[in-house]
């Protein structure tokens, strides 16, 4: 009877293995991809009647609204149906990479948001469409330069027509006037002064989180330079010999950051919480205009002000891409383009929108888009596309990010 | 009134102030508005910036019918294996007994995204992902643990005492079961339904993930808030949440309390 | 009666599914952690990960750090909740009812929202320092102690005793209600203590679903990631955190040895789950376990 009970199980396991090597030698998929349409007019003809999904992560309420609110119903205008899935990049290259291993070709997502150290993994793993540029996308030719740095490379990855930008981001710092008394840390040698005389009121998010690591990416700039980091082989030995000052500089800082640097808040939302509270003197945002629509929800008061590094920060850009598997390319190339016209990027700039400061290039802005960020930096404490512009930075390498959060680990936060 | 009573009274409403303290924070939360240090109280209360956030999002109906579809299939694909493996569990002896009860906690400890990329790469290869049935065989993975257990420690007190009992007395085993079984082993499946219910609804990753997007449930809609700490709204979705898992709970437990006072 | 065909019947439906969702998925990933990864490349069966996983001293440390305090925030949930358990069990008035409604309200929440309110409350900006201000107990906030993030997981465990030792009540109280009271009472009659009441009858009884109810919290405490994520200290990570932290940073040619560190910790926890279980049969009671 025993034995009886073991072959049962022993038959369902193998059954199960047979199953599962089964899946995996079945090499060959039914469906069959869809392709990039030639025009735009021929993608409008195609989406029409559609429904087009949209992958990307979905905790900016602010950005959210905007999808369901402007670009949804321009959508409907063009008789595409947009569905917007909340879901966040890393889980969202997980699907795409366990849908390339089953060897899968017609999946769900039509549009990602992506940029960055996961461009640089999906390209790596070919798991996006191209080319998509101004040939099909009209909006793209019309106000993007393609010659700028951000339509060649995204965190010094060639884009090689993978993404178009439709966000632009730059790192900037939101300082409490009063704690201040008006005079912002604006270079690293301020800040460790400042914090020196006022110990325990500085502070920022460990990494890895994305933008506690572009604050130490941007300490970096300071202290070393972006060429160093730039020039510097992405191995753990070549970056340490390189930002070796910078992790100094950093550990010269830590007891006198707030609880003597023995721990680091975990999210942004922690530390805007302590800024809010007046337990720090600073915070940073990837948003330009992160003071203006964090007054406007009731979080930061006029004491917040915004304001930038001398020597400059690091600016990115957000990227839309299609992938490989997406069902109906036709109706994402049309999202694409609709996302990035002057209607839909105007409506962009609204705070109950998240104030998000357009890709498009310099010489290309429409005027009344610049006069709005402009006047926003008077009333909301932000800053004007000038001074933005002029203090922007470029990334480094997505490869070399992981690196830099490992020495950061290793030799800030366990240095001792 | 004795000094035990009221020591153990003492207890019993300390303990209720620490469970309910964060649940009134969170609730003053989703009203306040200017809650900084040092205010004890939000500056102002706004009740209308619940209802405005409840009424501009518009989807939130169609992710409470899409939660309550998922928990709903899951409750029956749970019950249906639980039931009988924890008849099993309780009652019988067999070798490898122990392996097989440590199996039932397993997908509990196997940490859970590397655990949901391989079923999802292995859903993806069933052709299950972003169908509904996929969606609730990986809920009633996560629920399996739960509902064995308190099925198990309700059958175990039972013992089979009373079917031996109606099995003398010359019950069939089916009369037996429903009978016997069954009517006393109903607050562990009361238990192990509401359970299931509870980890149906906070299911994320796995509804997002195999469920392709298809299936945005509350919890898939809260979750990115409550990550960026986006404090207030995500407040606004978790009273939203302990009113759509506590109402329909509590009317099916004074449902049950009424008639098995009936009965 | 309890034939060997009708355990198969009772125990297919199980294993059948356990089969098709978790083996499979599970099976999955001890092939990667091998080595076994086409997609990147790698298609040699090697041991190498798991040498590699073994011989990092951070996930050694990591782990030992893990598995206590896995096992103190269980235990502590346990004993508060075996605690509270007896305490509503005698106090059958309403103020004992309203108590046991009560304690079903959390484990019906997910740990989200205790993380939220505890950030609120505890935080050191919190309305627990604040409140402690105003009444001139505390000098300023700076002075209340750490206790999100802090070193020692003190917000970790807070949010998991809150969430748990509610499923200990209910999950003993469910027992508890349908115990039998004539055996308290034969003894009591017999000149028993309460000790030994509590001792020689009620403890065996409750002693099974008890060391359940620990299996699954230390489980749960062991594997999940979102809490430590949160509240944890980054010095004194959480095993979870540890390898969550690397399957985030997105390189794949890394995920054979993420799959080798998930499986260890599967082993790890799999191990203390068995002796648990071994030792509940040791235990007074142990025999209602149906392990007859």
């Amino acid at each position: 009877m025993k034995k009886r009970k073991f072959l049962y199980l022993g038959l369902l396991l193998s059954l199960c293995l047979l199953v599962l090597w089964g899946c995996g030698s079945s090499k060959k998929a039914a469906d069959t991809a869809d392709k990039l349409p030639t025009s735009y007019s021929q993608a409008l003809k195609d989406a029409k009647g559609k429904t087009v999904t949209y992958y990307g992560y979905g905790g900016s309420d602010t950005q959210n609204k905007w999808l369901d609110e402007v670009v949804a119903p321009m959508m409907k205008a063009k008789g595409v149906t947009l569905k917007r899935v909340p879901m966040d990049i890393d889980t969202i290259l997980n699907k795409l990479t366990n849908e390339k291993e089953a060897n899968k070709t017609s999946g769900n997502m039509d549009v990602l948001w992506i940029n960055g150290e996961n461009f640089y993994n999906a390209k790596k793993l070919n798991l996006l469409d191209g080319p998509v540029d101004g040939k099909i996308i009209p909006n793209m030719a019309k106000y993007i330069n393609s010659s700028d740095l951000d339509v060649k490379k995204d965190m010094n990855v060639a884009i090689d027509h993978l993404e178009v930008p439709y966000g632009n981001a730059q790192f900037v710092f939101v300082g409490s006037q009063s704690m201040f008394n008006g005079d912002y840390p604006t270079s690293a040698e301020k800040m460790l002064t400042w914090a020196k005389a006022n110990p325990g009121k500085l502070t920022y998010v460990a990494p890895p989180d994305f933008t506690g690591s572009a604050f130490v990416r941007n300490i970096i700039y300071e202290t070393v330079g972006y060429k160093a980091l730039n020039d510097a082989p992405a191995t753990k030995a070549g970056i340490y010999k390189v930002i070796k000052p910078s992790l100094d500089y950093l550990n010269e800082l830590k007891p006198y950051l707030w609880s003597e640097g023995k721990t680091y808040p975990k999210t942004t939302a922690q530390m805007d919480k302590m800024f809010a509270d007046h337990q720090i003197a600073m915070t940073f945002s990837y948003n330009q205009m992160y003071a203006a629509t964090q007054k406007k929800a009731g979080v930061f008061t006029d004491d917040a002000q915004t304001f930038v590094f001398d020597k400059g920060t690091i600016g990115n850009y957000n990227y839309l891409a299609i992938p490989k598997t997406a069902p109906d390319k036709a109706a994402a190339v049309v999202l694409i383009n609709t996302m990035l016209s002057q209607k839909a990027q105007t409506e962009r700039l609204k705070l109950k929108y998240g104030a998000v400061v357009p890709p498009y290039s310099a010489a290309k802005m429409p005027s009344a888009m610049t006069e709005k960020i402009n006047a926003t930096a008077e009333t909301d404490h932000t800053l004007t596309t000038q001074t933005l512009a002029d203090k922007r930075l470029p990334e480094v390498s997505g490869k070399k990010i992981p690196i830099i959060e490992s020495l950061w680990k290793e030799y800030v936060l366990n240095a001792d | 009134m004795s000094r035990k009573v009221i020591q153990r009274s003492i207890i019993i409403i300390i303990f209720a102030l620490l469970i309910l303290m964060p649940l009134a924070v969170i609730v003053f939360l989703s009203v306040g508005q200017q809650w900084h240090y040092p205010r004890l109280f939000p500056g102002s209360l706004d009740w209308g910036y619940y209802f405005r956030q409840l009424t501009t999002n518009v989807e939130l109906l169609s992710s409470l019918r899409a939660s309550l579809l998922l928990a709903g299939g899951t409750i029956i694909l749970t019950l249906v294996i639980a039931y009988p493996t924890a008849i099993a569990l309780a009652y019988y002896t067999f070798p490898g007994k122990r392996l097989f009860s440590v199996c039932v906690y397993l997908p509990l400890i196997v940490p859970g995204i590397a655990l949901l990329t391989n079923i999802d790469f292995m859903m993806i290869k069933y052709s299950l992902t972003g169908t509904f049935f996929g969606v609730i065989c990986v809920h009633t993975l996560f629920c399996l643990p739960y509902a064995v257990k308190l099925l198990v420690d309700n059958l175990v007190l039972l013992k089979n005492r009373y079917e031996v009992t109606g099995r003398n007395l010359g019950a069939s085993p089916w009369q037996t079961f429903f009978k016997i079984t069954l009517p006393l082993s109903k607050p562990g499946l009361q238990g192990a339904l509401m359970m299931t219910y509870i980890v149906s609804m906070t299911q994320y990753l796995a509804t997002l993930m195999v469920g392709n997007g298809n299936y945005l449930t509350l919890s898939v809609r809260m979750f990115p808030f409550t990550q960026e700490g986006k404090y207030q709204i995500a407040a606004v979705y978790g009273v939203t949440f302990m009113l759509v898992t506590l109402v329909p709970l509590f009317i099916l437990d004074s449902l049950l309390n009424r008639q098995r006072k009936r009965g | 009666m309890l034939t060997k065909k009708k355990l198969i019947l009772l125990l297919s439906p199980f294993t059948i599914f356990f089969c098709f969702v978790f083996v499979s998925a599970f099976i999955k990933s001890i092939v990667t952690s091998l080595g076994y990864y086409p997609l990147m490349g790698l298609k040699t069966l090697t041991f190498k990960y798991y040498m590699t996983a073994l011989q990092d001293k951070t996930f050694l440390t990591t782990s030992l750090r893990t598995f206590c305090f896995a096992l103190l925030s269980a235990g502590l949930a346990c004993l508060g909740g075996l605690a509270l358990a007896l305490v509503l069990q005698r106090s059958t008035g309403p103020v004992g009812r309203f108590g046991f409604k009560l304690a079903q309200l959390p484990v019906m929440l997910p740990h989200i929202f205790v993380i939220l309110a505890l950030l609120q409350l505890l935080s050191q900006t919190g309305l627990v320092p604040s409140l402690l201000v105003h009444l001139g107990w505390l000098k300023g906030p700076q002075h209340f102690p750490l206790l999100v993030n802090d070193p020692l997981q003190i917000g970790i465990i807070l949010t998991y005793l809150w969430k748990e030792i509610p499923f200990v009540i209910v999950s003993l109280m469910l027992v508890l209600r349908s115990l039998d009271r004539r055996y308290s009472a034969v003894g009591q009659n017999l000149g028993a203590s309460k000790l030994q009441i509590f001792w020689h009858i009620s403890l065996p009884m409750i002693q099974p679903a008890l060391l359940n109810a620990f299996i699954i919290n230390f489980s749960f405490n062991f594997g999940a990631y979102e809490v430590p994520y949160l509240l944890g200290n980054p010095r004194r990570e959480l095993l979870p955190v540890y390898i969550y932290d690397f399957y985030v940073q997105g390189d794949l040619t890394q995920m054979p040895l993420i799959m080798s560190l998930n499986i260890l910790l599967s082993l790890f926890a799999v191990l203390c789950a068995g002796a648990v279980l071994y030792l509940s049969r040791r235990l007074p009671g142990g025999h209602l376990g149906g392990l007859k």
